[in-house]
Parts: C-alpha cells; structure tokens; sequence
C-alpha cells in the first residue's frame, strides 16, 4: 500500500538568503551570475578511455537535468576577469542592469509608475559624468534588502536614493526638519536614524537589524509621517 | 595663519566636498543635504578631507567661493557635487559627546593649499555622521553655483 | 481550457528559443547589433560557462581530473529598464520577456519582428531546436508558520505525512507530447523569496521540439502558438484555484 501524503506543508527557512545562494538546481530569483558563479551548470563527466554505451546514456540523462540558464540570469562577460579594466560607463551599465534584472523578479508587486521612476533614479545615481571613480556602483545584495524592505512597507512617498562609498543604497524621507535614513546591507540587514525636533531640540533615534524588523523598530516613532502621503 | 599641522581653532570652519550620490535628495532628485556617506572614510583613507575656509581672505561669501576655486585646482569637481560648510567646534562636539576626540588639523598640498583633516573619525558611526549631515554641515552651496 | 487573463501574472521571464544547426558569424552578429539598436538601446556581451571534467587514471596509477571550461560569448541586446531582451549567440536567437508581463501579443509580436529581421541579415538558417520557457514564480504568504503549498501547487513532491513539512525541494518532470511532437520539461522547485514572509515557488516549464523542427516562418510561427495554448493548459494544472486568486488582484 502507498503511504499517500495528504499534504504537510512547507516550512520556509529561517536562514537568510543571501543572493550568493549556489545549491540550486533549479533558477532561483536572486542567484547573482556576477559574483562569478558558473551560471551553466553543464557539467560533463567523461571517464577517460572507455566510455561504454550505459554509461553515455546516465551521463545524458545526468546532464539533461540540468536547467539552463535564463536570458535574464546569464553573466555579462569581459575580457578582464575582474571588473578594474573595465570602463567606468561599463560598470556602472553592469550594475544598473542587474539591479533592474532583480526588480524585474518582484515587478508585480510593484506599482509600474512606482518602477519607472525609480529607475529614473537609479540611472540618475549611476551617470557617468556624475560618477567619482573611487565609489562602486550599486550592490545588488543591497538593492536586494531595499526590494524587500520596499515591496513590504509599500510607501506612498518615494525617497530620495544615495549610495555609499562601497555601494550600499541610502534611502532618505524627509518631513520638514524631520528625517528618516536607512542605510540598506547585504544579507537583509538595515542600519536606519530617524531624526526629529520636537520642541526645536534634535531627538535622534538609531538602529540595525534584519529588514524584516525594519517597520516594526520604527513603528514608535511615527513612520507614517514619511512614508504615506496623507 | 596656521603652520602644517596645527589645529583649526573652534571658530574656523571647514568645507566638504559631496559628490551627487552623498546629497540627500527627494523623491524628484531635488537637493536637500547630505547623506551621512558624504562623511564616512573609505577604506583606504585614514583623514577626512576638507578645505578650512578662514585659510581665504575676505568676507564669508568670498572664503567660500575662493574654496571651491582651490578645490577644483585639485581635481574634476562634477556639475552636480555640491560643498558642505560646518563650524570646527560643532564638528567636534558631536563626537566628544561619544568620547570620540577628533582632531582637524591644517595639512596643506601642493594641489590644495587649504587643505585639512579631520583625524580619528570613527569607521562605523551611522548615528554620528548623520548628525553630522543634519546639524552640523548645515550649509550647502551647489558647485555649479560657483563661477 | 479557457486562458486566464490575471491582473498579477505571476510570470518572471517568458522566453522563445531558436536554436541554429551551424553556428553564426562573428561578424554577422556585430552587424546585427547594428540593426537592432533601435529597438535595444543596450548591447552586453555575455557568456554561458560550461564545465567538462575528465577523470582517469594517468600511467603511474594516480587518479588525475582534468578540467575544461568552455564559454560561449553572446550578445545580450535590452530595453533601458531591461525588461525587454534579445541574446544571441553563436547557435541561438533568443528572445526574453521579464515581469511585468505586457501579454502574448506584445511578447510574440516582438519575436516575430526580431526573427523577421535577423533573417532578412542572415538569410536562412536551418534551425535545430525550437523552444518556448516560462518561469513563474507563485508568491505564497506566510500567514501562518507551516504554508499550505498543496493548496495552491498541483506539482510538488509526494511524500509520506510522517515525514514532516519539507523545508526545501526540487524536482523535474519530463513528458513528451505526441500531438505537439514535443518535450514538456517542467522543473518546480521551493526558492528564497524575494519578498519579505511569503514563501516562494518556481513553476518552470520548457516546451521543446528538437526534431522534425519547422523550417519555414509561417510553420514556426503556427508551432510557436500551439505551444503557447498547451504551456497555458500546463500552468492552469498546475496550480489550485487559491493560487489563482494570488494573480488576480492589484496589490
């Protein structure tokens, strides 16, 4: 007799995804072919020598397991294999590139006006006459925190975008005098400082954690007065 | 005149020089400020550049324009960078109330002779360079608002 | 089957493949670029990695594996948001739709009007594959700590109650499809979601013909439809009703 399931469930993992993730079978959304993983996993195994007809045909089957990668997922190529020879306007293409690839991995939960600008925005941050040659250009590790953190929180008021030295996305609201700034890592992880001045004096207010506790670390101090539109 | 190496007085102050993706923006890309990244170190750098203002003669408006005159002798200051001008003894304040004792010394170059540094900046003091931002370089003139 | 039209597709990446017998000229695909720039503002070299490994026993009986990575150089043109591509390599024309989803007309009016323009460049090219992907991705919330992903996937592993809820899987299925004379790979795996407490499901599935592949556009185009009614008959079964109403609503 078959023990047939009923149905018990997934358990989705506790364990943060980083987008480095390489014990993948199958394509997974976040999977960065730029950090120089092998994005074809067209692996063939020849035993040197003999190769009976038995052991083609497993190696066949073997290797049409494999899921080949996507348009979207496949690795921009240079001739250099870091990115130092590369040209500026070549990097910073690279990297805005990737990061709308992510987006485009979460763009129905986005608003497509929402989107729009904020590519706007991304490739206003990333202009090359603008650009300083010692920053790096955006991370997608980072961007993957801030699509998180975006595409829960949903605000109705768009930040203002900035960049680290190292890449690091900077959101900012501002009310007035009041700010709030969040500073999005790689791993899910944000560093946030709501400043405000109630009664004239400066009140500030830090903090870092996952991104999945980001609204609720800031709910004490009125996130509505930034985020949402009245 | 100060010689190399001596400290800025409490009174002086000092300009920053903030690239387009360090200025705190709206939603529409108009500028407001600064990102707490516009005085963070890089890895590499051991100071925190700035230009001391009082090096210029003149009144303020003159010490500021002349700045960034020396600035751009220096390097390619880009069309949409902007300066940031905060008073020394603010600067310090906001770290000696952390028990951080940061120095802001006159080291002058060959490419900029106003140059200075703010010495024993923290690496990793979010919280403090947005105080910085906020309330302690709260004067900003755009680079393409200087002949 | 009636089509769905869903407000949210849950589609990642729409993709139609053509797959040469004989590799295309270097300098033919330069020229291409060329040509499709005013439609792909972007071009971007990229390269598909394979890996070969030769084990063995070398002549004094030690075990020696030698390593070989071969890389094929394309080219990947795209819109300015990236929504839109078109990669060629040396032995494919590959035409890509990321989300948001714009509908079949969009997507197969521009691969139609991309492969018409690489063959007017080229001229014929016998074809030695013809294929056409989807990858969804069905975002299930998590509103409580064990998500129901039988109530909303039809394709999953079937495993014994006892053992538990899973917290990971990945399987493949292969079918050929003797009316469309095609292979229907469907390879359905548990991803990291990208958004924060929902939980996250590839649905992947590749139909493909590799022999007996039309030659003439009207036949690739007619196969190409077919393939699109069936791949919708394929994800309809394979996700519930409770999936459905996940695409149906703005969010």
């Amino acid at each position: 007799m078959t023990n047939r399931t009923t149905g018990s469930g997934f358990v989705p993992p506790k364990k943060i995804f980083s987008t480095l993730s390489s014990d993948i079978s199958v394509t997974s959304p976040f999977s960065n072919p730029t950090l120089g993983m092998v994005t074809s996993t067209s692996i063939q195994t020849v035993q040197q020598g003999l190769e009976d007809q038995e052991t083609k045909v497993l190696r066949e089957r073997v290797a049409a397991l494999r899921n080949s990668p996507s348009p979207a997922s496949l690795r921009p190529f240079s001739i250099a294999t870091n990115n130092e020879t590369k040209t500026i306007e070549e990097r910073l293409f690279d990297a805005t590139a990737n990061v709308k690839i992510l987006t485009s991995q979460v763009a129905m939960h986005l608003d497509r006006e929402w989107r729009e600008r904020l590519f706007q925005q991304l490739d206003s941050l990333h202009d090359p006459e603008e650009w300083e040659p010692d920053d790096r250009p955006i991370q997608q590790s980072s961007f993957a925190t801030f699509l998180k953190a975006i595409c829960q929180i949903r605000p109705t008021v768009r930040p203002g975008l900035g960049l680290s030295h190292g890449g690091q996305l900077l959101a900012a609201w501002t009310s007035g005098k009041n700010r709030l700034t969040i500073e999005f890592l790689p791993n899910d992880r944000v560093r946030w400082v709501v400043s405000r001045y109630p009664e004239g004096d400066l009140e500030q207010v830090a903090g870092q954690g996952a991104v999945s506790r980001l609204l609720d670390s800031l709910s004490p101090y009125s996130p509505e007065e930034w985020l949402f539109k009245c | 005149m100060l010689s190399k190496g001596q400290q800025l007085l409490d009174i002086h102050h000092v300009m920053r020089y903030v690239s387009w993706t360090k200025l705190r923006k709206d939603g529409e890309d108009n500028v407001l400020g600064f990102f707490p990244s516009a005085f963070e170190l890089r890895p590499t750098e051991e100071s925190l550049s700035v230009n001391w203002l009082e090096y210029f003669s003149g009144d303020h408006q003159n010490q500021v324009a002349e700045s960034v005159r020396e600035f751009r002798r220096g390097f390619d200051a880009k069309k949409k960078s902007a300066f940031g001008i905060a008073n020394v003894r603010k600067v310090k304040d906001v770290f000696q109330g952390s028990g951080r004792a940061v120095r802001i010394v006159y080291s002058p170059s060959l490419d900029n002779l106003a140059h200075a540094s703010i010495q024993k900046l923290p690496r990793d003091e979010f919280a403090l360079f947005e105080t910085l931002a906020t309330d302690v370089f709260t004067e900003m003139v755009m680079n393409a608002d200087v002949p | 089957m009636i089509s769905q039209v869903y407000k949210q597709p849950p589609i990642t990446e729409a993709v139609i493949g053509i797959f040469f017998e004989n590799q295309i000229d270097e300098a033919a695909v330069s020229d291409l670029q060329k040509k499709f720039t005013q439609y792909y503002p972007n071009d971007q070299p990229v390269e598909n990695l394979s890996l070969k490994v030769a084990l063995g026993v070398g002549e004094d009986n030690k075990k020696i594996a030698n390593t070989d990575v071969e890389g094929q150089i394309g080219h990947r043109f795209s819109t300015a948001d990236m929504t839109e591509l078109l990669v060629i390599f040396p032995k494919s024309f590959v035409v890509s739709q990321l989300a948001p989803y714009p509908g079949w007309d969009s997507f197969f009016g521009r691969f139609v009007r991309d492969w018409k323009l690489l063959k007017r460049e080229l001229g014929f090219q016998p074809i030695g594959r013809l294929g056409v992907r989807y990858i969804n991705r069905i975002d299930i919330p998590c509103d409580e700590p064990i998500v129901k992903h039988e109530e909303y996937l039809n394709i999953y592993p079937n495993v014994p109650d006892i053992f538990g809820p899973l917290t990971a899987y990945a399987i493949q299925t292969e079918v050929f499809m003797e009316d469309l004379e095609c292979k229907l790979i469907i390879n359905s795996a548990a991803v990291p979601s990208p958004i924060l407490n929902y939980a996250s499901f590839v649905i992947d599935q590749d139909i493909v013909r590799d022999a007996g592949v039309p030659q003439k556009d009207d036949d690739i185009f007619e196969l190409i439809e077919r393939i699109r009614v069936r791949k919708n008959e394929v994800f309809e079964l394979s996700v519930t009703d409770r999936a459905r109403a996940l695409f149906k609503h703005d969010k």
